[in-house]
């Protein structure tokens, strides 16, 4: 049983789900088997580029305790920041890839008496193992699935089949348009946990809309693709038991900045949603762009997540 | 009572420490590849073993305990733990898996466990209880549910102030409510500890080393506080160095991907104070932290009542060492 390190991997099939989404099979180049994970998990892959190397996060879309291979579903995003338009266009059968081993930011809420899981386009690859786990289990959950059309909706054949009655589906340009709103969430019974996936707008929306409802914050849980971007202003960071002093230019977030100094700073998501990435802040103003903190936190600690978050001023003073 | 004999497996725990002064702090660090595999088979090997199985048949509830829901992550631990010592010791384990039908062998008791994997129903034991009896570590799952980590499988027969049957259940913090130490800047460590243990991910486990120490005893657990509470009073500045041992537990973290939970893995050892004479460089730095540990750390960990008796024999042991 594997314990430590990353596991190289073959891609060993890649299917085309959709116009955008593409399905790729990986194996592990050492035929052993692999670790099982939880509903929800995800991995980061590795492709060597040559001059660097492409690090992503993808849910994982095989089944829990399918050890023989991964599955990662990709959406081809126009506004790409390299990663996907790269596996879309570069990554072929037999290719190596570098994974780490499954890791969850996105669990299923244990004391849940009802999940409801609301995904917007791409959003759904989580809820897939998520699913599969529930489904096992003998618990109830629905899906409210949101997609521009039938056809740009990635396993809808799949999941109408496999879980009837559970799914609704929304898409906002067929003939008779429909709207995914979070209305629906005021029509839960109590103890029910609400799960969003899906771009910051939409999941902060969601988030806001819940909270409004009364649904207690322990109930609420999501996961986003990026994180939010804002104006990126160069500042100072002092790091004041590592006696260094950096700084973090506008292309680059202060996670990277540390990175490269050769501190070890923590991470994971690198988008301001699993809180991997906190650090203790001594002075400065935080200029915070996570969902990860609640207002009360913010006030309450100083704190910061170093991989979305910025200094309001010039300088940060940090301690890790 | 059994001791270290072979000194190189013997984990000494003051060996990162400043000043020669030893504090509370956040001190996991990563694992090499090579430290990740916790088996040890040390000369004490049978004796412990021999021992660690009596305490459990004396006291089943209160040395191994479950919730009925972990049975996948039982199943998940027994995988681990005959990868891990085959790995390591292959003349000593061995295992045949026949789809199912796995057959573990321990070739230096010379027993043999033939089970049908994911199914209990196979078992006499509960697949943790069954192959943690192979090993003289302590065993303990923390699974992570919301942003915490609760215990829901224990097997341990070298308790310090700890029970499988009283902790059962409990979160992080609770477990660890009566530690004493706030940072400097106001934060609980417990609360520190336990967000740093949600960074654990799988495949980068941790690791820490842990001491204290003990009067006569190798466990010391809540259901027999009255046993041993008065034996501590026994300790005086000339028999220290036969009685007061100073147990050290090397500690792993390891995150369990099927389970979402850390395993917390203890190898316990004990070298009594007396034995310090065979490395003096060991004798000379345990005296220093043992002679600058504030109240508040030695009622802790409760060592308060023989702490200052044997301070004084380490004192006069490296005296009648410099005399000579």
């Amino acid at each position: 049983m594997r314990v430590i390190g990353n596991i190289e991997m073959y891609v060993g099939k890649i299917e085309q789900i959709t116009e955008s989404v593409k399905r790729f099979y990986l194996y592990p180049s050492d035929q052993k088997l692999l670790p099982a994970f939880t509903g929800g998990a995800h991995i980061t892959t590795y492709v060597d580029l040559g001059d660097n190397i492409l690090e992503r996060e993808y849910s994982l879309v095989s089944h829990p305790t399918d050890r023989t291979h991964y599955a990662i579903s990709i959406n081809r995003d126009p506004h790409s920041r390299g990663g996907s338009a790269y596996w879309h266009d570069h990554i072929k059968v037999g290719d190596k890839v570098i994974s780490s081993f499954p890791k969850n930011h996105f669990t299923l809420g244990f004391h849940a008496k009802h999940h409801v899981f609301y995904a917007a386009g791409i959003g759904i690859t989580p809820f897939l193992t998520m699913m599969e786990e529930l489904e096992a289990q003998g618990k109830t959950f629905e899906l409210h699935y949101a997609a521009r059309t039938k056809e740009a909706c990635a396993y809808h054949d799949y999941l109408h089949e496999k879980y009837p009655g559970k799914c609704t589906f929304y898409f906002s340009r067929s003939d008779e348009p429909q709207r995914m709103t979070p209305e629906t969430m005021k029509n839960q019974r109590i103890g029910s946990h609400v799960y969003f996936c899906g771009p910051v707008a939409m999941v902060s929306e969601y988030k806001e809309a819940a909270l409004s409802y009364g649904y207690p914050e322990k109930s609420i849980h999501f996961e986003l693709f990026a994180a939010a971007s804002g104006e990126n202003n160069p500042f100072l960071v002092e790091v004041i038991n590592h006696n260094k002093v950096i700084e973090v230019n506008p292309e680059q977030t202060l996670l990277e900045a540390l990175l490269d100094a050769g501190i070890e700073a923590p991470y994971s998501c690198k988008a301001g949603g699993c809180g991997q990435c906190e650090v203790d802040v001594v002075e400065g103003e935080v200029d915070h762009r996570d969902i990860f903190f609640s207002d009360e936190e913010r006030e309450q600690k100083k704190m910061i997540l170093t991989c979305c978050s910025r200094a309001k001023e010039e300088k940060l003073v940090l301690k890790l | 009572m059994f001791k270290s004999t072979n000194l190189d497996l013997f984990t000494f725990p003051f060996t990162n420490f400043k000043n020669k002064t030893y504090r509370y702090s956040n001190d996991l660090v990563a694992l090499s590849e090579d430290k990740v595999n916790f088996m040890k088979i040390t000369p004490e090997y049978k004796v412990q073993i021999k021992r660690k199985r009596e305490m459990l048949e004396e006291q089943p509830e209160v040395r191994y305990q479950s919730f009925p829901h972990t049975m996948e992550m039982q199943w998940e631990f027994v995988e681990l733990l005959i990868d891990l010592s085959i790995n390591k010791y292959p003349e000593h384990f061995s295992v045949e898996k026949d789809g199912d039908q796995w057959t573990f062998t321990n070739h230096i008791l010379g027993e043999t466990e033939t089970f049908i994997f994911g199914d209990e129903s196979s078992l006499s034991l509960e697949p943790y209880d069954m192959i943690g009896r192979h090993f003289h570590n302590d065993f303990m799952l923390m699974v992570n549910r919301d942003d915490n980590f609760y215990l829901e499988v224990a097997q341990e027969s070298f308790a310090a102030l700890f029970s499988p049957n009283w902790n059962l259940g409990m979160s992080f913090n609770e477990i660890h409510g009566p530690v004493p130490f706030v940072s400097r800047d106001g934060v609980e460590l417990t609360d520190r500890i336990r967000k740093f243990l949600l960074t654990i991910e799988p495949g980068a486990p941790r690791t820490r080393v842990n001491w204290n120490l003990m009067a006569d005893r190798w466990d010391v657990n809540y259901e027999t506080m009255d046993i041993w509470g008065p034996e501590r009073d026994k300790v005086t500045a000339e028999n220290a160095g036969k009685l007061v041992h100073l147990r050290v537990e090397e500690q792993w973290f390891i995150r369990m991907p099927r389970s979402n939970a850390i395993l917390f893995v203890l190898d316990t050892q004990f070298l009594p104070l007396e034995d310090l004479v065979l490395r003096p460089e060991w004798l000379e730095t345990t005296y220093f932290n043992l002679a600058d540990i504030p109240d508040y750390m030695a009622e802790y960990k409760g060592m308060a009542p023989f702490l200052p008796q044997s301070v004084e024999y380490l004192e006069n042991l490296m005296n009648s060492m410099k005399v000579k």
